[in-house]
C-alpha cells in the first residue's frame, strides 16, 4: 500500500517535472490542501485529471475514476493499575500501528486495505471491495465486521474511551470473511446490513475455538444483521438533535463446536472472571441500541446478550441450560470547548492554530455478566458443566478526558473502576475492586 | 459474593435434600465391615479424557453418589505416583472444588485408591488398620466398588484425606501446618542446606498455605538441621523441641512390623508420609500414608534401613528411643496375635481379619476386570498374607527378644 502511494507521487511528479512546471511542495498550513496537479501535455486530448495532496490527508485522485487514500493510525497506551495484576500491563503498550488504503472506483466501487504492523499472526483488518449499485443496495465482501454492536462497529480510532464497552469488545463478533449486503432508505431514516461470514478463525477479541478431538476448531458460518433508524431524520421542523436520535437492533447466528468453547467474562484489562464452560450447538446474539446527539452533548446506551447452546453437555451427556452472557452500557459525553458532537471531531481552533484544540468529557457505566439462561432447577456450581452456571459479573465505571489538539492528534485519559460480584474469581483472588488509569497518544491520517 | 454463600447454601441444602432418612455420617463411609458402592457421572468424554491423560492432575466435574446421598457437581482428578493408571484410574474426589463449603458427611475430600500395586489388594486397609489399633495416626479406609456412569471400573478402598478434619478427629486441633512429603529424591533426612527452597521442593503444604515460605518450612529446615548437627550429648534434648523421639520411634517401628519397603525407611528414601507441626507447639507428628507396600515378607529385618536414614539412626542411638522402637515392635506382635487360640498365630486378629476382608472383597476383586493382575494373583496374594499373619509375630518378637545377643536364626 505504501508502495502506491509512493508509485502515485511519483508518477504525478514525473509528470510535472516532464510538463516543465515547477512541483509545488506542500505547506505546512495544517488544514490547507496543497493539490499537486497534472496539466494535460501539449495537444493530447482527452485531458487527463490526476490530482495529488498530501495535507490534509495523502490522496491520488485522478478525475472521477479513480481516487485512493493513505490510511495511518497509531494508538499508544500508557497504563496503570491498582492493585497490579499482572505486570506487563503496565509496559507501554502498541495499541494500534495500522497503515493501509482506500479509495473508490467509478464511484461505485469501494475499497479499502488495512493491515497491523506488528502483528504477525493476524495482521489484516480491513480487506473488501464495496459494490455501490444504489444508496438502497450496496454489496462488501472481503474480510470486515459482522454487523453487531453499535459499539463494535464503530471504529477503533473514534471511540469516546480508550478501550471499547465490555460487550462491545467481548460480545460482538469481531471481523469475519463475509459477504453482506446493505444500504438505507430515506436518508439515514432506515439502515440494514445482512450478511454471511466464514470464521475461519477467531479473530480480534473473540477467543480461539477448541474442538474436543481435533485441537483449534472453527466458529463456521455466521449471519448476522442490523437495522437502525433515525426516525426523525427527515423532518426538518424537529431540533437537530431530536432529527439525530438514532436506533438500532442487530442479531447473530452461528454454531459453536463441542469443547469448552463458552463465553470467557474478562475484565477490562482481558483477566479472566468467569471460565468458558462447554457449550455445543446455536450461538445466539441479540442487541439494542440508542444514540443522541444535540450540539456538544452525547448519550449512548446499548444492550446486548449472547446464548450458547449446551447440547448433551451435562453430567451423564444431558442436555443444559444455555449459558447466557449478558452487557449494558451508558455514556455521555460533552465537548467542553462546544464542538459539535458527531462521528469524528475536529476542533474548532486547533491547538498552536489560535487555539486549544477541542476538549471532551465523558463518562461510561457498564456492566458484563456471565451465568447460564435459568437454573434448570439446581443451586449453582462454579463447573463448566453444571446446568446452573455460578454467575459472575464485572460492574465498570469509566471516567474520560480527551483532548483533541487538532485533526491528527489526540490525548486521552481513562480512570476505570472495575468491581466483581465474585470476589474469588476475580482477577486477584478474593479482591472485588480495582482501578486502571490508561493515557493514549492517537495519531490518525 | 452473595450469589456464592447462597450457592454454597443451596447446594448444602440440595445435598440434605437427597440424603435418606437414616443419616449418613463419614464413620458408615469407611465401615470396613461393609461392601459399598460409589457411583460417578461424568460427561462420558471427560472420563475418556481423565483416562487418556492418567498423569495429569486435570480435574472434571461429576455426581458422586455413596449409600443414596447424592453430592452434585465434586471434582474428581486422577492421582497417586506409581499406581497411575489409565484403565483403572486411582481418584481423588474434592466436594468443595466448584462450590466452596459444599461436605459430603463433613468430608472435603476423599480419595479412592485403585488398589493396582498391591495384588492381594488388601494391604493398604490392612496396614491401617492395624496402625489404628496400635493408637497411631492413620486414615480411615474402607472398600467400595467403583461405578461410573453405571459401569463397574473395580474394586477401590475409599481413604480418607489427611486434611483438616483428619487432624480434628485426631489431635482435636487443625491450625497447625500440615504437609504432604512429596517423593522427589532419595532423601534420608540430611541437610539440605539453609535455602528454604530445598524443603518446600519435598514438603508440600496443606494448610496455612498462604503463609509465608519462612513461617512455614524454617521449623522443618531447623528440625533437620537440628538433628544434623547437634551433638550426640545435646540431641536428645534438642531434637525433643521437635519431635516426640519415643513416637516418632514407635511410628517406625509398627512400619517394620508389617514390612513396609516404601514408607520412612523406604528402598529409595523417605516416602509416603504426612508431616503435621501442631499449632500450638513447635513439635512435628509423623502421619502415615499409602501403604500398599506392606507385609514384603514375614523374616523382614527388624532394623531394616534403620542406619540409612540419620534421623532414625541417631535416635536409636539413645537407649531409651530404642526401647520404645523395641516396644513398638513387641506390641505390633501383640496386636496382631489378639484373641488367638492355643497359641496358633493363624486365629490371631491379623489372620482372623485378613479372612474376614478376604471374603469381603473377593466375589467384587474377581469382578474387576480392570485390575493389573488375575483373580488367581489376587488369591495368591492372599496366601501371602495369611503366611505373613502366621509368621511375622514369632519372628518379630523372636528379633526383639535376642537383640543386643549374638544372632540366632528366627523363624
Amino acid at each position: 500500500m505504501t508502495r502506491s502511494w509512493i508509485a502515485a507521487l511519483f508518477v504525478t511528479a514525473s509528470a510535472s517535472l516532464a510538463s516543465g512546471q515547477p512541483l509545488p511542495m506542500p505547506t505546512a498550513n495544517v488544514g490547507t490542501a496543497p493539490v499537486l496537479t497534472l496539466p494535460p501535455a501539449a495537444g493530447s486530448t482527452p485531458r487527463l485529471d490526476v490530482k495529488g495532496q498530501v495535507f490534509p490527508t495523502p490522496r491520488v485522485r485522478i478525475g472521477k475514476a479513480f481516487s485512493i487514500e493513505l490510511i495511518a493510525k497509531v494508538q499508544v497506551d500508557v497504563s496503570r493499575f491498582d492493585p497490579v495484576v499482572d505486570d506487563d500491563d503496565e509496559a507501554l503498550d502498541w495499541r494500534r500501528r495500522r497503515l493501509g488504503v482506500k479509495g473508490e472506483l467509478f464511484n461505485r466501487v469501494e475499497f479499502e486495505v488495512e493491515r497491523e504492523l506488528g502483528d504477525d499472526n493476524d495482521p489484516w483488518r480491513d480487506v473488501f471491495v464495496n459494490l455501490k449499485a444504489a444508496d438502497t443496495f450496496e454489496v462488501k465482501a472481503g474480510h470486515f465486521r459482522v454487523p453487531f454492536s453499535l459499539d463494535g462497529l464503530t471504529g477503533s480510532t473514534s471511540h469516546d474511551f480508550v478501550n471499547r464497552s465490555l460487550g462491545g469488545s467481548l460480545i460482538a463478533p469481531g471481523r469475519d470473511v463475509g459477504v453482506m449486503v446493505h444500504g438505507r432508505t430515506g436518508g439515514r431514516v432506515l439502515t440494514y446490513a445482512l450478511g454471511v461470514f466464514d470464521s475461519a478463525d477467531a479473530v480480534d477479541e473473540v477467543s480461539a475455538f477448541v474442538d474436543d478431538e481435533k485441537g483449534a476448531a472453527s466458529l463456521g458460518r455466521t449471519v448476522g444483521g442490523r437495522l437502525t433508524t433515525q426516525p426523525f431524520d427527515r423532518l426538518d421542523r424537529l431540533p437537530r438533535g431530536l432529527r439525530n436520535l438514532e436506533f438500532g437492533g442487530n442479531a447473530t447466528w452461528s454454531s459453536v463446536p463441542e469443547g469448552l468453547n463458552g463465553f470467557e467474562g474478562r475484565s477490562v484489562y482481558r483477566h479472566t472472571f468467569f471460565a468458558p464452560v462447554y457449550v455445543k450447538g446455536d450461538r445466539v446474539r441479540a442487541g439494542l441500541d440508542a444514540t443522541f446527539r444535540a450540539g456538544p452533548t452525547s448519550v449512548k446506551a446499548e444492550w446486548m446478550r449472547m446464548w450458547d447452546e449446551r447440547l448433551a453437555q451435562g453430567l451423564g451427556d444431558v442436555d443444559l441450560p444455555k449459558a447466557v452472557a449478558r452487557a449494558w452500557y451508558v455514556s455521555g459525553t460533552w465537548l467542553v470547548t462546544g464542538e459539535t458532537k458527531d462521528d469524528s471531531v475536529r476542533p474548532t481552533r486547533p491547538f498552536l492554530q489560535g487555539g486549544i484544540g477541542a476538549i471532551e468529557a465523558a463518562v461510561r457505566i457498564e456492566r458484563l455478566g456471565v451465568g447460564s439462561a435459568s437454573s434448570g432447577g439446581e443451586p449453582a456450581f462454579a463447573n463448566p458443566r453444571a446446568a446452573n452456571l455460578l454467575g459472575n459479573h464485572d460492574d465498570a465505571v469509566t471516567l474520560g478526558l480527551t483532548w483533541y489538539l487538532n485533526r491528527w492528534f489526540r490525548l486521552q485519559g481513562n480512570a476505570i473502576h472495575e468491581s466483581f460480584d465474585d470476589a474469588e474469581r476475580a482477577p486477584l483472588f478474593g479482591r472485588a475492586t480495582y482501578w486502571s488509569y490508561v493515557g493514549r497518544l492517537q495519531f490518525v491520517l | 459474593m452473595r450469589f456464592r454463600f447462597l450457592s454454597v447454601c443451596l447446594a448444602a441444602a440440595f445435598v440434605l435434600q437427597v440424603r435418606p432418612a437414616g443419616a449418613q455420617t463419614a464413620d458408615d463411609v469407611f465401615n470396613v465391615e461393609g461392601l459399598n458402592d460409589i457411583r460417578l457421572v461424568l460427561h462420558s468424554s471427560d472420563w475418556q479424557k481423565l483416562k487418556d491423560n492418567f498423569q495429569d492432575n486435570t480435574y472434571y466435574p461429576a455426581d458422586f453418589t455413596w449409600g443414596g446421598v447424592t453430592v452434585r457437581n465434586v471434582g474428581i482428578r486422577s492421582r497417586g505416583l506409581g499406581s497411575r493408571s489409565p484403565i483403572k484410574p486411582g481418584l481423588r474426589v474434592d466436594f468443595d472444588k466448584y462450590a466452596s463449603g459444599q461436605r459430603f458427611v463433613n468430608l472435603k475430600s476423599l480419595v479412592l485408591d485403585n488398589l493396582t500395586q498391591d495384588p492381594s489388594m488388601l494391604k493398604e486397609v490392612l496396614s491401617m488398620r492395624l496402625f489404628s489399633r496400635l493408637g497411631l495416626p492413620a486414615p480411615r479406609e474402607a472398600f467400595v466398588r467403583l461405578y461410573v456412569n453405571n459401569t463397574l471400573v473395580g474394586l477401590y478402598a475409599v481413604v480418607e484425606s489427611i486434611d483438616k478434619r483428619f487432624l480434628e478427629r485426631v489431635f482435636s486441633q487443625d491450625n497447625g501446618n500440615l504437609f504432604e512429603y512429596d517423593y522427589t529424591y532419595d532423601f534420608n533426612f540430611e541437610y539440605l542446606g539453609d535455602d528454604l527452597d530445598r524443603y518446600q521442593e519435598i514438603f508440600d503444604p496443606k494448610t496455612n498455605e498462604s503463609h509465608s515460605t519462612f513461617e512455614l518450612f524454617d521449623p522443618i529446615h531447623r528440625m533437620v538441621r537440628t538433628a544434623n548437627e547437634a551433638s550426640d550429648a545435646a540431641f536428645e534434648g534438642v531434637m525433643g523441641e521437635f519431635l516426640d523421639l519415643k513416637e516418632f520411634a514407635r511410628h517406625v517401628a509398627s512400619e517394620n512390623f508389617v514390612a513396609e519397603n516404601d514408607g520412612w525407611l523406604g528402598y529409595a528414601g523417605m516416602n509416603n508420609f504426612y508431616l503435621y507441626q501442631f499449632g500450638d507447639r513447635p513439635q512435628f507428628q509423623v502421619i502415615t500414608w499409602d501403604k500398599d507396600n506392606t507385609f514384603l515378607q514375614s523374616d523382614f529385618d527388624i532394623f531394616q534401613r534403620v542406619d540409612r536414614n540419620l534421623l532414625m539412626r541417631r535416635a536409636m542411638a539413645i537407649p531409651a528411643v530404642k526401647q520404645a522402637y523395641l516396644d513398638g515392635l513387641t506390641a505390633a506382635a501383640t496386636s496382631s496375635l489378639e484373641g488367638q487360640e492355643n497359641g496358633d498365630a493363624g486365629t490371631g486378629w491379623l489372620a482372623r481379619e485378613i479372612e474376614r476382608l478376604a471374603a469381603l472383597v473377593l466375589p467384587a476383586a474377581r469382578a474387576d476386570t480392570n485390575k493389573p493382575y488375575s483373580t488367581s494373583d489376587v488369591e495368591s496374594a492372599i496366601d501371602g498374607l495369611r503366611a505373613f499373619a502366621r509368621a511375622r509375630p514369632a519372628f518379630v518378637t523372636c528379633a526383639v527378644a535376642n537383640e543386643g545377643r549374638p544372632p540366632i536364626a528366627c523363624r
